[in-house]
């Protein structure tokens, strides 16, 4: 082969092995990229006043006037949406008051024989009255009480049990807002009607309205079901639109519209301005269907409805930078929705910390017997092959011990908890400690030994006041090395200490509690959980903090590890 | 520093018990510290005896071992007659294996080459940092961004990722290969080539050398992957994994090599590679090989990247290469099935369990005497 | 520095060991299916009983059950009754288990949005699941191998599907296997031509309900008994809790009122109007 050729073949070589390295590099920055910026999104991302909102009522987090007055900036801005809504589910006021009216002539009508006299009466009342009544049931949450009311009624007259009635009627007469209880009082007053009299009254008012709701309700059905998914989407985005709906709910995540920009946005174009329905398709069968909001709704008052949404969605929402360092510190709220992740850093921390405290000292005295005290021999080399051997057996085959002896055999505790987890991990380690131990202490120069000797020290008192001291750096970085496995290993503690929602544990409560572990809870929360794409955030800022929590102990070994031999060498 | 090891010496010269008393008291310490050690070393014994105790009772039945190897057909949980077929898992263990090993090794070796012979020292520790990131990073890490960013990229992109890698690993390679071979054919055609008829015959060949990337590169454009949690997913992710045991390992082994190898062979007038590839590599193939087995250890316990982006589905897949299609290991359905199977509800169903770890136990022993047995051949010579 | 950690150490282990059993916790395992219901209910629950400790893992309903009968759970969630033999077991060892019926639920098929087919009917998802329908072009769609997506065997709401709809038969080799609601729902979503199988109150906008047989998937049709997958979901305690306990209100609370509309509000079924 030429001179040339070598030469072209030898840089050619070079070329492929800087590719090689450039390639390595380029996977650790293609890994940690997306989860540092979507992890940093966790922390630090466009806050709407929902999130300050949620704070503020269940943290108790105070906040300034500049705060209060930007959250009553956005309840302002959305009157005029929650009005368009009201006006619309009112129905075009004029013709529902007429549509009203009629049901209340109708409902006249069936007022039982006997009570001409009531006839004549409400057939004098005057028209302001009743447009006044009719008023106070424009609300479409009258349609719902209604029917409420009227199965009561029902049921009292079923029972023909006259005293349930008149419950029923009393609780109509509770629930009679006060100008249409004015109203009444004042025909009442008027006519010197009888306590029944008005009972019945107010009766045929309500029956009439509901009678003539119920005729309309067919005909709205279609419009209705896809108004009901906007009206829902709305809520979803902004949350409920008066206290009374609130107190309602009992889920946390419906108490509040969407906290992150980033996901309200997501609501507005996929629950506001595409919503899905349920339709008869071309072959009459029902199908769920997708559809396109504003041309579904092209020309009607809904369409100004959903341009406002998305015209002022930033004003309604007010979205702004925001630092919530509370992801670190505050317990999750309705299924990791809202709050942060402080359980399962803790619940990480003890694991880690109780593994090291289990397997550290034994691990170190193992090492310490294996390179100082045991004789090469048959025994010694087998006991040296099983800790090798353990030290390659996957992560899983410990999990499955830790589940089949400690907690069902030898029922550490009860049910998972944080001991049997530990005492897994512990085991995991072991062999990776007793390894680097082993080695830190072999590595110890044999002059200190001939040293100690030499001065008179019997093995044990070398042993403890110059082999140990001057093997501990080395030891205590293959420790918090080992430290960093164990808070990343999930395998383990599946089965003996993880569970997806627990409560922060106090230190008593480690040895018969189970506790949520970050890297569980990362699993858990990418698969299992029932509203992944809400949490995305959530599972970046744990992956993020899990990485950060490992590669700080290593760091923090790398560094004891340099520091401690600065201090012996001078 | 002279004070304290005066103070440690005086301590220690202070040592004056008694020697029947101290010879009594190192012995007693000596049995205490024996009972110590045999602590953690009797439970890491314990748990072998306890994982070999408990898969007894499925290998002590012969046909139901024999199913266990060779059928594909796996459904534990059927009330009549459950069938233990785990071929397809094995098969998934050992594609998923080769692999993330097919990428890892060649990758990782060339690095720690790179690292201990051609860049300088001090750049080599800079870079140590990235590989010891690399290897600290937890599993359910490399799992999420398997799960969560790797396969809808697949899932979504795949014939483009493919293609692309396609041009990038075969373009400099067809290119480097087209020049060398080119200029090995023209020196054996004529005897003085000048500059014009080289340089036209290297691009010809170049080009023409090429053009098989860029072929293969527009035929893997039109692939449509199914879904993005398959033995590809895996591979790759796991190979990630384990570089940094490789590339570590590979480079204590060639760092390990005396200066005088290397000067002797340049001394003969070497290049560079060629005494990489003559000198150095046949010195250290025993601690490359240990590198390499421990790198396949490494990838044959993973459980969460396998759990999470392998897909899971127990067809072996056609063709049989054929790494875009789901697969299932032998850890994931340990950790998949471990949950339900218990002694009281399904014996054969639990044992099973333990049959598995049984199997990557020996596995592991193999590979670890393997290893051991490379190691200790390397100290004789 | 060493002594002053040996004695926190020990002293913690002191501590711990004296104060162990004093806290009230309720211990939860199973069914992904019920396990929004059971973490909508620990949060209600913990608002008016703060003290308590209440951990849900949800790994399966066969995992629930197992850990009942080790005694390693108070409550065991399963979307699925429980097999004889695990009944048996049970009583092996002492536990009498208890049944409380806390929601109804619906078993959706879902498909990816863009899928262009949104009915089938039974006996097609039953072919699809057993392997003998593999391309969508068979049942109306795209010219495009269908990726079924099934449970766990550990999954209740595998064994109700396998009941209701394959009848028992098996399913096909090639499908994929996730271990949860959740994860099936991400696998569809994000698969193009995939098919699976969740509860219904895990469907969102992010997957397509299929119609099966004519009917759509909702509380409505389940409760009137028009869609043909529906199953009740459990709580098993181990013999009946005793009144007053936590675990006691725990499993009532679905019927009270506060329950019910929880129930509601998840998109299950509640048992009583």
């Amino acid at each position: 082969m030429s001179n040339q050729i070598r030469k072209v073949l030898d840089k050619s070589f070079s070329a492929a092995a800087y590719c090689a390295l450039v390639v390595m590099s380029l996977t650790v920055v293609v890994f940690l990229t997306p989860i540092i910026v979507n992890g940093i999104g966790a922390i630090v991302f466009k806050a709407t006043v929902e999130h300050e909102k949620f704070l503020m009522e269940n943290l108790d987090r105070e906040y300034s006037e500049k705060v209060l007055q930007r959250i009553a900036e956005a309840n302002a801005a959305r009157e005029p949406l929650y009005k368009m809504m009201r006006d619309y589910e009112r129905g075009d006021s004029a013709a529902y008051k007429k549509r009203l009216d009629n049901g209340i002539s109708r409902a006249l009508a069936h007022i039982e024989s006997g009570s001409d006299k009531i006839f004549a009466l409400l057939n004098e009342t005057s028209a302001e009255a009743r447009v006044r009544m009719a008023a106070e049931f424009s609300r479409l949450a009258w349609f719902e009480y209604l029917t409420e009311l009227d199965l009561a009624a029902k049921e009292a007259r079923a029972s023909g049990n006259s005293m349930a009635l008149a419950k029923v009627l009393q609780a109509q007469e509770d629930e009679i807002s006060e100008a249409a209880k004015a109203a009444l009082n004042e025909l009442g007053e008027k006519k010197k009607l009888t306590f029944s009299q008005k009972s019945m009254l107010r009766r045929a008012f309500t029956h009439g309205v509901f009678e003539e709701l119920k005729a309309k309700e067919g005909e709205l059905h279609d419009d209705d079901d896809a108004y009901i998914a906007v009206k829902h989407g709305i809520e979803e985005l902004l949350g409920p639109a008066t206290q009374g709906d609130k107190e309602k709910y009992k889920l946390m995540r419906q108490k509040y519209g969407q906290t992150r920009m980033s996901l309200a946005e997501d609501v507005l174009k996929n629950s506001i301005l595409t919503i899905s329905i349920t339709r008869a398709n071309a072959e009459g069968a029902e199908v769920s269907q997708r559809i396109d909001s504003l041309k579904f709704f092209k020309n009607t008052p809904v369409e100004k409805m959903l341009l406002y949404v998305e015209d002022n969605i930033d004003a309604m929402l007010r979205p702004h930078w925001t630092i919530y360092w509370g992801f670190f510190t505050d317990n999750p709220y309705d299924s990791s929705i809202f709050g942060g992740i402080w359980p399962m850093i803790l619940g990480t921390f003890y694991l880690t910390a109780g593994a090291m405290i289990m397997a550290a000292p034994l691990g170190i005295i193992a090492a310490i017997y294996f390179a100082e005290y045991a004789k090469e021999g048959k025994i010694v080399g087998i006991l040296r092959m099983c800790v090798g051997t353990l030290a390659g057996v996957p992560s899983i085959v410990f999990g499955l011990f830790g589940l089949t002896f400690l907690i069902n055999t030898l029922h550490v505790s009860d049910n998972k908890s944080v001991l049997a987890g530990a005492i897994t991990l512990a085991l995991l380690i072991l062999p990776t400690i007793i390894r680097s131990c082993e080695e830190a202490v072999k590595a110890v120069p044999n002059s200190y030994r001939e040293a100690a000797a030499g001065l008179g020290a019997g093995k044990w008192r070398g042993i403890c006041s110059v082999i140990l001291p001057s093997a501990l750096p080395s030891m205590l970085t293959g420790i918090i090395i080992s430290m960093g496995r164990a808070a990343g290993e999930t395998a383990p503690i599946i089965f003996t200490a993880a569970t997806s929602t627990g409560a922060a544990l106090a230190v008593w409560e480690i040895f018969s509690q189970p506790t949520p572990a970050l890297p569980w809870n990362i699993y858990n929360i990418c698969s299992e959980h029932e509203m992944a794409d809400k949490v995305q955030h959530v599972q970046y800022g744990m992956v993020l903090t899990l990485i950060t929590i490992v590669l700080a102990l290593n760091f923090a070994a790398i560094v004891i590890r340099a520091r401690m031999q600065k201090k012996l060498k001078s | 520093m002279n004070q304290e090891m005066h103070k440690r010496a005086q301590t220690l010269i202070l040592d004056r018990h008694n020697s029947a008393a101290r010879a009594l008291f190192g012995l007693l310490g000596r049995a205490a510290l024996l009972a110590v050690t045999a602590l953690p070393t009797l439970a890491i014994i314990f748990i072998l005896f306890f994982i070999v105790r408990e898969s007894i009772p499925f290998l002590d039945n012969l046909p139901r071992v024999k199913e266990f190897f060779t059928s594909t057909h796996w459904a534990p949980s059927k009330e009549v007659d459950p069938s233990f077929g785990a071929l397809s898992i094995f098969y998934g263990t050992l594609m998923v294996t080769v692999g993330s090993c097919a990428v890892a090794v060649p990758l990782g070796v060339i690095a720690a080459i790179c690292l201990s012979e051609i860049v300088s020292p001090k750049f080599a520790g800079i870079f140590k940092p990235v590989v010891e990131l690399l290897a600290a990073i937890p599993s359910v890490a490399y799992g999420f961004f398997a799960l969560v960013v790797f396969a809808p990229i697949l899932q979504n992109h795949g014939g483009f990722l493919l293609s692309a890698l396609a041009l990038l690993a075969g373009l400099p390679a067809c290119a480097i290969i087209g020049i060398a071979f080119s200029d090995m054919a023209l020196s054996k055609m004529l005897r003085n080539p000048n500059k014009n008829q080289k340089a036209a015959f290297r691009v010809i060949i170049t080009v023409a050398l090429c053009a098989l990337p860029v072929a293969a590169a527009y035929k893997l454009f039109s692939v449509e992957i199914a879904s993005g949690t398959n033995a590809f997913n895996a591979s790759i992710i796991l190979a990630i994994m384990a570089l940094p045991t490789i590339v570590s390992i590979s480079q204590d082994a060639l760092t390990a090599i005396g200066r005088d190898m290397r000067e002797g062979s340049l001394a003969l007038g070497s290049t560079r590679s060629e005494m990489i590839f003559k000198v150095i590599l046949p010195c250290a193939k025993s601690g490359i090989a240990v590198a390499v087995i421990l790198g396949f250890m490494r990838v044959i316990g993973e459980t969460m990247v396998v759990w999470m982006a392998s897909g899971n589905s127990l067809k072996i897949p056609e063709p049989f290469y054929n790494f875009l299609e789901p697969v299932r290991t032998l850890t994931a359905t340990i950790a998949g099935e471990m949950g339900e199977a218990d002694q009281s509800t399904g014996s054969a169903r639990y044992h099973v369990l333990f049959a598995m770890s049984f199997c990557l136990l020996v596995a592991g022993l193999l590979l670890n005497g393997a290893s051991q047995w490379i190691g200790s051949n390397r100290k004789k010579k | 520095m060493k002594k002053s950690i040996k004695l926190a150490v020990i002293a913690t282990m002191f501590a711990g060991a004296l104060a162990t059993y004093a806290e009230s916790k309720i211990v939860i395992d199973g069914s992904t299916t019920v396990g929004p219901i059971s973490k909508a209910f620990a949060d209600f629950y913990k608002e008016g009983h703060p003290g308590v400790n209440i951990t849900i893992s949800e790994s399966g309903s066969g995992n629930g059950v197992k850990s009942l009968t080790n005694k390693a759970c108070d409550i065991a969630n399963m979307s699925r009754f429980m097999k004889d033999k695990e009944f048996k077991s049970c009583v092996e060892k002492d536990i009498l288990p208890v049944a409380h019926v806390v929601a109804y639920d619906g078993i959706a098929v879902v498909v990816n949005p863009q899928n262009t087919v949104s009915a089938l009917t039974l006996a097609q998802i039953a072919d699809i699941y057993k392997g003998k329908i593999t391309n969508w072009k068979e049942v109306g769609g795209e010219d495009a191998p269908i990726v079924v997506v099934s449970r766990d065997t550990n999954s209740g709401t595998y064994e109700c599907f396998s009941e209701l709809v394959l009848h028992k038969a098996e399913v096909a080799k090639g499908a994929e296997y996730v271990g949860s609601n959740g994860q099936a729902r991400t696998r569809v979503n994000s698969t193009k031509n995939a098919i699976g199988y969740i509860g219904l109150g895990f469907i969102d906008d992010t997957v397509k309900p299929l119609s099966v047989n004519g009917v759509v998937p909702s509380a409505k049709s389940v409760i009137s008994g028009k869609y043909p997958i529906s199953r009740p979901l459990f709580m098993f305690t181990d013999k009946y809790p005793k009144m007053g306990s936590d675990v006691y209100n725990f499993v009532t609370l679905h019927l009270t009122k506060e329950g019910r509309e929880i129930i509601k509000d998840l998109g299950y079924i509640p048992v009583c109007e």
